[in-house]
């Protein structure tokens, strides 16, 4: 679990020094956000200004790669450790937001009182030899369709799972990002063209090496929810969690991200060889449109446009659905943090066995379950956790709470802390399985005692 | 052919869009017999209302910039002939023009020396003719 937190604290922090470091090479005509010409940025005063830029985000990233280490402290805690990583991951995009914004409105500054232009101050523009081809376009809708089939093949393999591991969520899952690939190909394959050149065949080649790209990306994407299907699938035939899930995260990981590089290399790469050979550049001056990389342009159809500042999409916020889609977002982050502050009680939570009478009680999460001494068909001491997938509740760290599929016995009910042996499993004349464990280990084989204290049936 | 529009502009877009035609043509981008993109389309890539662009397109033709046929959609009319309607609508702007040149105290000389630099500016100012 360390090497996992350390490598997403990592991952993430080489991410956004990339990024940053993205901010002070040009690309195309923008350098730190900012439209200039090739003339205005190789001045002095520009160079310094890069420099300076530079030096600030390394000071940000070492800062933050000091504030790492704290989080990594409690990795046992998973609760803890993911508030932390919340707290430690909006810090560091606030930070480097406030740096970037900073100098980029520096040289704004400059820009303005040099009197520097850049390209034209148009608002909006189209190609007519564009617009007229664009239907000729081939449609490669055909892409998606072995992966909708696979998706809803998955879907409906539910069907066949035990009836409570049907209703998980990763089981609906390939069917959800199938249809939400599809849906981000329709708006960003099919939004209005850009326009990158004065010459018409330029803009006919790059548009449609961009709508090439871009649907062979979500065509890729959209086999992105399937491992959640396997991941099921072999998290119930008994696999390790932890193997399984750093496994589905990598494989979801790389399927996600390297598709969305590649296009973007590609179509930023030969947008700006083009444009070198061909002296027809076509250079518009949006700045006034951009705060740091927050772009609203009400004069701009299009929802999702092309960062300034490393790599990506973003949304144009004066675009009605931006709010809708940042809202979704927002839901989602604030879900995750919902998530983790739940999970405190699974770190902090005491967890005991008690003997009174002829009942057996397990107290965990602050309730108690009471088991009948006559109830118990069979007791079993166990001095290593056997092999569980979860059906529902929670796996965390220092505790396993809900209903788990055990390979070797069958589904059980769970009150146990992974990390403090022995555990204690009951097999009840009903046939139902309990699999209980505590915070002190005399408390288990003082329970233990007292379940084989009667002869067994 | 590049089309820009300036929606900060009092100009309302469907004049832009005409105007912009017009130059396009006057200067060659747009060739004699030349097929324009569809409403939906051209709409589409400007982002605005197809009634924006239906309309720029409804006063092309009625000023005979453009034909349109419902099976091949609008193209750049290949003959163009000033009509007595435009003569007397040249003269009224010219007019204007040369008053306004007069009352801001700029020469004959000055104004026809521009005339001239902007007549040759159009690269091809009859329109190339495009092969069906």
């Amino acid at each position: 679990m360390l090497v996992a937190f350390l490598f997403v604290y990592i991952t993430f922090l080489a991410a956004i020094g990339f990024t940053m470091r993205t901010a002070q090479n040009p690309n195309g005509d923008i350098l730190l956000g900012v439209s200039l010409s090739a003339a205005h940025r190789e001045t002095e005063i520009v160079s310094t200004l890069c420099k300076a830029y530079s030096a600030a985000c390394h000071r940000v990233l070492l800062l933050f790669a000091f504030l790492m280490l704290p989080g990594l402290l409690f990795y046992r805690y998973s609760s803890i450790t993911m508030i932390y990583l919340f707290v430690y991951i909006c810090a560091l995009l606030f930070a480097c937001e406030r740096v970037l914004r900073k100098y980029n409105r520096t040289l704004m500054e400059i820009k303005q009182k040099n009197g520097w232009t850049c390209g034209k101050q148009v608002y909006v523009c189209a190609d007519t030899e564009l617009a007229r081809l664009k239907q000729t376009f081939p449609v490669k809708k055909i892409w998606f369709a072995i992966s909708g089939i696979i998706s809803v093949a998955f879907t409906l393999n539910f069907a066949l799972l035990p009836v409570m591991m049907q209703w998980n969520l990763p089981n609906f899952a390939s069917l959800g990002v199938w249809l939400f690939c599809f849906a981000m190909y329709h708006v960003v394959c099919h939004s209005r063209n850009r326009i990158y050149s004065e010459n018409a065949e330029i803009n006919l080649a790059l548009n449609h090496v961009y709508q090439h790209e871009w649907t062979r990306v979500f065509a890729i994407l959209s086999y992105a929810g399937l491992p959640a299907g396997i991941y099921v699938a072999v998290c119930y035939r008994g696999a390790s969690l932890v193997t399984a899930s750093i496994v589905y995260g990598v494989a979801v990981s790389l399927l996600t991200c390297m598709p969305m590089l590649g296009a973007f290399l590609k179509v930023r790469n030969l947008r700006n060889r083009l444009n070198a050979q061909s002296d027809a550049a076509y250079m518009t001056d949006e700045d006034a449109f951009w705060r740091g990389s927050v772009y609203r342009n009400p004069n701009d159809a299009r929802l999702f446009v092309e960062k300034r500042i490393g790599i990506g999409l973003t949304t144009n916020e004066a675009h009605p659905a931006a709010r809708v889609f940042n809202g979704v977002i927002t839901l989602v982050i604030v879900g995750c943090l919902l998530l983790a502050v739940s999970m405190i009680p699974y770190d902090f939570a005491p967890i005991a066995l008690s003997c009174d009478g002829d009942v057996l009680t397990a107290s965990a999460l602050w309730k108690d379950r009471t088991i009948l001494r006559d109830e118990i068909l069979q007791a079993e001491l166990l001095e290593t956790l056997p092999r569980m997938s979860k059906i529902d509740g929670m796996s965390a760290e220092q505790m396993r709470a809900g209903t788990f599929y055990l390979p070797d016995y069958g589904n059980a009910e769970v009150f146990v802390r992974p990390k403090l042996p022995p555990f204690l499993m009951l097999r009840l004349q009903d046939d139902r399985l309990f699999l209980l464990g505590s915070d002190e280990a005399e408390q288990v084989k003082e329970a233990y005692a007292f379940c084989t204290a009667k002869p067994q049936k | 052919m590049l089309i820009q529009l300036d929606m900060a502009s009092v100009t309302p877009i469907y004049v832009q869009l005409r105007n912009e035609i017009v130059k396009g043509i006057a200067c060659g981008a747009l060739g004699r017999g030349e097929e324009l993109p569809t409403v939906r389309a051209l709409a589409e890539d400007l982002g605005v209302n197809t009634m924006t662009v239906n309309k720029a397109y409804a006063v092309l033709k009625a000023e005979g910039y453009i034909e349109a046929d419902r099976r091949r959609g609008a193209r750049v009319c290949r003959v163009m002939q000033p009509t007595q309607e435009f003569r007397a609508k040249l003269e009224d702007e010219l007019a204007l023009i040369l008053a306004e040149s007069a009352v801001n105290g700029i020469e004959k000389q000055e104004l026809l020396a521009l005339c001239e630099a902007l007549w040759h500016s159009l690269a091809t100012p009859q329109g190339s003719e495009v092969s069906a």
